[in-house]
């Protein structure tokens, strides 16, 4: 095989390289990279961060500190129409529903003039469809909204690594515009709006590159400051976050009816 | 005989609500770990490691089988620390408060202020130097590659799981963890280099 790369390296420290077995053999005949590998090694050997010593009964003090707080929150309760469910069925639950979404968005997207999958699910009227959707989109926004928080807080002093934030960008935006011509069909102009402008800040970081000069993170900060994506992305979360738990109480309601 | 995890979670939602305290007991230690190296300071831990179970408690019913439950609370506890971060950030009188007790020498750098570990038994083998040095690369790793650092090399967590974690693809979690590798290692590697060459373990 080639020299391995320096991430192949790491990867290979972690138990994590794809091809394992052939990069210790490569490392076994080759000194120059067995020598590499010796210093990430020690490198990493030698990182530790230990946790400080807790109290032998801190288990106990914290469920003191808990109980109070827990006894004022709504006790969690199984949710009637789960309790029908057995674990390994809802594992296949979740297979089915994973796969009613992809052909759901799949149809809508790649035969927009034919009978889309959605309307098939519709006629079948099977329930639940719209509340998995909401919980992608809700975890979307999740995701989203964590790459904006921690760029918008990023220091602008001297030259700025974006990189993990410009990559998290990267990964977002296709899922990004399945969702948003899903509202758009579904005829849901205000998801439609803020994941159409959610759309454009991700293309916006996703085209940097790794490192980028305070004062150009600083006009990126302030692109997304000015248009009030973080608080959009925020309120659109939490009502589709919201729509999703009036799904579930519908069945849920449903449900109990049938018993 | 003992309770797992999803039979204590099973009896929580059962009504059983004491049946928590199986979950505090058994996981609240590694949670504080993750917290603590993740935030830098006990305080902080301690306040993470509090929410984390109360969030954990509020969404059990939404808590699903074919998932471990650790992997679930590593998940709400990453995500409570990264709250947690992003609110010290923008805490300005944190930051000042930090910086005079600390008299950190860049008042500027301090945004987040990792306490070195106070000294054990099991770290004296590491020279106060080095701990500072890991303390301050720490530092400058940004908080997603914080998470992915401190869940790969420290927790020992896969790849899936930290993708689970970070809601983001393998690829994109291996990459998060070689940039903060490489972060690590030009913080790092000139120090521990001239301990080896030292011919002790600084």
């Amino acid at each position: 095989m080639n020299h391995p790369s320096e991430q192949d390296l790491v990867l290979y420290f972690y138990g994590d390289a794809p091809r394992a077995a052939a990069l210790e053999l490569h490392l076994a005949e080759c000194r120059q990279c067995a020598s590499e590998f010796a210093q990430l090694r020690a490198t990493l050997s030698a990182i530790d961060y230990p946790v400080p010593q807790r109290a032998a009964d801190y288990e106990a003090q914290l469920w003191s500190t808990l109980r109070p707080h827990l006894e004022k929150t709504e006790a969690p309760k199984v949710p009637a129409w789960a309790a029908l469910l057995h674990p390994r069925q809802w594992a296949i639950a979740g297979a089915v529903a994973a796969l009613i979404i992809a052909a759901f968005l799949a149809g809508r997207i790649t035969r927009p003039e034919k009978t889309t999958v959605m309307q098939v699910v519709n006629k079948q009227q099977t329930p639940g469809n719209d509340r998995v959707l909401m919980v992608a989109v809700g975890d979307h926004l999740d995701r989203t909204e964590m790459i904006l928080v921690e760029l918008v807080n990023t220091k602008t002093a001297g030259k700025v690594d974006i990189s993990a934030e410009r990559d998290l960008a990267q990964s977002l935006v296709n899922e990004n515009r399945l969702y948003r011509q899903t509202a758009q069909r579904d005829r849901d102009p205000e998801i439609a709006g803020v994941l159409d402008q959610v759309e454009r800040v991700l293309m916006d970081i996703a085209h940097h590159p790794d490192s980028v000069p305070g004062k150009e993170l600083e006009d990126l900060q302030q692109r997304i400051e000015s248009q009030g994506v973080l608080f959009k992305v925020r309120v659109i979360e939490s009502k589709v976050r919201a729509r999703s738990r009036a799904e579930m109480t519908q069945r849920k309601t449903a449900s109990d009816a049938k018993l | 005989m003992e309770l797992t995890d999803r039979a204590a979670v099973d009896e929580v939602l059962a009504g059983k609500h004491e049946s928590f305290r199986v979950l505090v007991d058994r996981h609240s230690w590694k949670v504080f770990g993750l917290a603590y190296r993740m935030t830098g300071n006990e305080h902080d831990a301690d306040e993470v490691v509090q929410e984390t179970f109360l969030r954990c408690y509020k969404r059990l019913e939404s808590f699903e089988a074919r998932s471990s439950f650790s992997t679930w609370l590593y998940r709400i506890a990453s995500n409570c620390a990264l709250d947690l971060l992003a609110k010290r950030k923008q805490d300005k009188a944190h930051i000042v408060e930090h910086d005079s007790r600390d008299d950190h020498p860049n008042p500027e750098e301090s945004a987040l202020e990792y306490a070195s570990p106070q000294p054990g038994p099991e770290r004296m083998l590491l020279s106060a130097e080095l701990r500072q040095r890991v303390a301050d690369a720490m530092k400058r790793l940004t908080d997603v590659e914080r998470t992915a650092f401190v869940l790969r090399h420290f927790e020992g967590r896969s790849v899936s799981e930290i993708g689970n974690v970070l809601k983001v693809k393998d690829e994109a979690v291996k990459n998060t963890v070689f940039r903060a590798v490489k972060k690590m290692r030009t913080e790092l590697e000139p120090l521990i280099t001239a301990g080896r060459m030292q011919g002790g373990p600084r």
